[in-house]
């Protein structure tokens, strides 16, 4: 499992390190904002709050008001929310899909499956490489964000900030996991696999995003995984039960719809 | 030791085809023995060995190689497999190097001198990134990753896809080392004079049906000969056409033709006695003639 795992990281070692740079670079970028952002707050409050709210909560997730100038609801708002979920959203669909798929595609995965090792040891091997891409990237980019955030005054403790960003790994890798269910359980094209877990991401965001203007779709929201996600509430220690519930059904469905379809299934 | 390979009425159907890709296919390759498997594209040479390494599942039918089956010991068989897929996929962005030693760390029991050896044999350029190798220098890190960890048996489609003629020594080489070790080798191929020379038995595949399995040895004593004839008159050329004891197989000039004897050859000398002939060269039957004649129909 190790050989695995460190075949596919050194494979990827590039890619990774422009993902966490690119990660990085947006969240100091973004909390460099705040403090001009705090000091002019009354006027963002005025102006967001003026928004549409609709429009609003595409930044906030739904919720009826913001403060920018507070620490929490600006690191929800423009990073916890939106910037890097999007973006490892991105990583972890493409990723998902091509882990195995590309594989497949290329049938470099002959020459693994040729090997004594077992279709369940390669699919947890595969698995665990993109949990550990997913631990680099987002543990780099926490630790900048730890070491950063007090300089631009966004004084909300390591360990509140490391919860939001564990969570905003956990929820952006099970849009990914999503997409390498269906690469391995169904040899599905890479492509079609990316598309379905994109089209329930960015779905699910604008719906849930969106549940504040308009009436009837507060209850299909419900259905978004993005309903769920709720940055401020995990700043400031509120329990998350919906979420926890989401990820852990998607965790263990997901694994287990890959497993029980690759054991046995024909290789393309 | 061990039995190498034995097939059992192996069937394979895609999907939701009526059609079998692979029928009822049963075989056995002996330790020590080298098996060519012939067939035209799609008669389902590919699917066979996709199944014997449980890339695919069988709809019916089973299969051991070493003595262990193919689908519930499939990790233990592929301790004892090497494999050479046709048209071999690396990985492309590392070198020979690496990925050898990749593969070589998922499989286990590589012997380190046994493979500097081969790579020495094969003159592979294993410090080159894959993707700026040739076709056959591709193909020689595919033939490494096969042989490496000397395995009971060997799987091998195409393999001397893109050699050249040195290498394709080299690779010979490799197959009689590993056939005198007792290593049971199946071997896909298109290339009949190939098989003709390494391998000890041949198996004809057709529509998914083996159709024919024959000793390599009996083919050029018991194959059917033909005759290449050259009349002085042209005319001859229509007239051995009514001939009963000979079959004409090609007009290679307006006087000169090849032809077989439809039964034992001295009716058909006796017949050609009644012509003027300006030359005669006979031809030993050989693999292709073997080939043609199952396949002569569908060209």
């Amino acid at each position: 499992m190790i050989a695995i795992l460190l075949w596919e990281l050194r494979q990827r070692k590039i890619a990774v390190l422009f993902w966490t740079l690119g990660s990085v670079l947006l969240s100091v970028v973004i909390m460099g904002l705040y403090p001009s952002i705090r000091d002019q707050a009354h006027q963002f409050n005025q102006v967001i709050n003026q928004l549409p709210e609709g429009l609003r909560g595409l930044k906030t997730g739904g919720a009826g008001s913001v403060d920018v100038g507070d620490p929490v609801e600006f690191m929800n708002a423009q990073i916890f929310y939106a910037t890097l979920p999007i973006l490892w959203i991105i990583l972890s669909i493409t990723r998902g899909s091509s882990v195995l798929g590309k594989d497949e595609q290329n049938h470099t995965l002959e020459l693994l499956l040729a090997r004594p090792i077992s279709r369940t040891h390669l699919l947890a091997s595969k698995a665990l490489s993109l949990f550990a891409e997913f631990i680099v990237v987002g543990g780099v980019t926490l630790i900048a964000i730890i070491a950063v955030a007090p300089a631009f005054d966004l004084h909300i403790g390591a360990g509140k900030l490391a919860m939001a960003t564990l969570y905003t790994v956990l929820f952006s890798l099970s849009f990914g996991l999503i997409a390498f269910a269906l690469t391995a359980a169904t040899s599905l094209a890479r492509r079609v696999a990316s598309v379905a877990a994109v089209f329930l991401s960015f779905g699910s965001y604008i719906i849930a995003s969106m549940s504040g203007l308009t009436h009837w779709l507060q209850n299909p929201a419900k259905l978004a995984p993005f309903h769920y996600f709720e940055p401020t509430k995990i700043m400031h220690g509120e329990a998350v039960t919906g979420l926890n519930i989401y990820l852990i059904s998607v965790f263990v469905f997901a694994l287990a719809v890959a497993w029980l379809g690759f054991r046995r299934r024909d290789i393309s | 030791m061990a039995s190498g390979i034995i097939a059992e009425k192996l069937t394979k159907y895609y999907g939701h085809e009526k059609v079998a890709a692979l029928d009822s296919l049963s075989f056995e390759v002996q330790p020590g023995e080298v098996y060519g498997y012939l067939g035209a594209n799609g008669a389902g040479k590919s699917t066979t060995i996709r199944l014997l390494l449980n890339f695919l599942q069988p709809s019916s039918g089973t299969a051991q190689i070493a003595g262990l089956d193919i689908v519930k010991d499939s990790v233990e068989v592929k301790k004892r497999v090497g494999y050479l897929a046709g048209d071999v996929a690396l990985y492309q962005k590392t070198t020979g190097r690496e990925l050898l030693n990749y593969l070589a760390t998922l499989q286990g029991g590589v012997d380190g001198t046994y493979r500097k050896t081969l790579e020495k044999r094969f003159e592979a350029e294993v410090d080159k990134p894959i993707n700026t190798l040739s076709k056959g220098n591709r193909q020689k890190i595919g033939i490494l990753q096969a042989l490496m960890h000397q395995p009971n048996v060997l799987i091998l489609d195409e393999p001397t896809s893109g050699l050249d003629p040195l290498m394709q020594e080299a690779f010979y080489d490799s197959i009689r080392e590993a056939s005198d070790r007792g290593t049971a080798v199946l071997m896909s191929s298109h290339n009949l004079d190939e098989t003709q020379r390494v391998c000890d038995r041949i198996g004809i595949i057709k529509h998914g049906k083996l159709i024919r399995e024959q000793l390599v040895s009996d083919i050029s004593s018991l194959g059917v000969s033909t005759f290449s004839v050259t009349f002085r008159k042209h005319s001859a050329v229509d007239d051995i056409k009514k001939e009963k004891s000979l079959k004409l197989l090609e007009q290679t000039d307006s006087n000169a033709v090849k032809l077989q004897p439809t039964g034992d050859i001295a009716p058909m000398l006796a017949a050609l006695s009644k012509y003027e002939i300006v030359a005669m060269k006979s031809q030993q039957g050989d693999l292709e003639n073997e080939f043609l004649e199952f396949y002569g129909d569908d060209k």
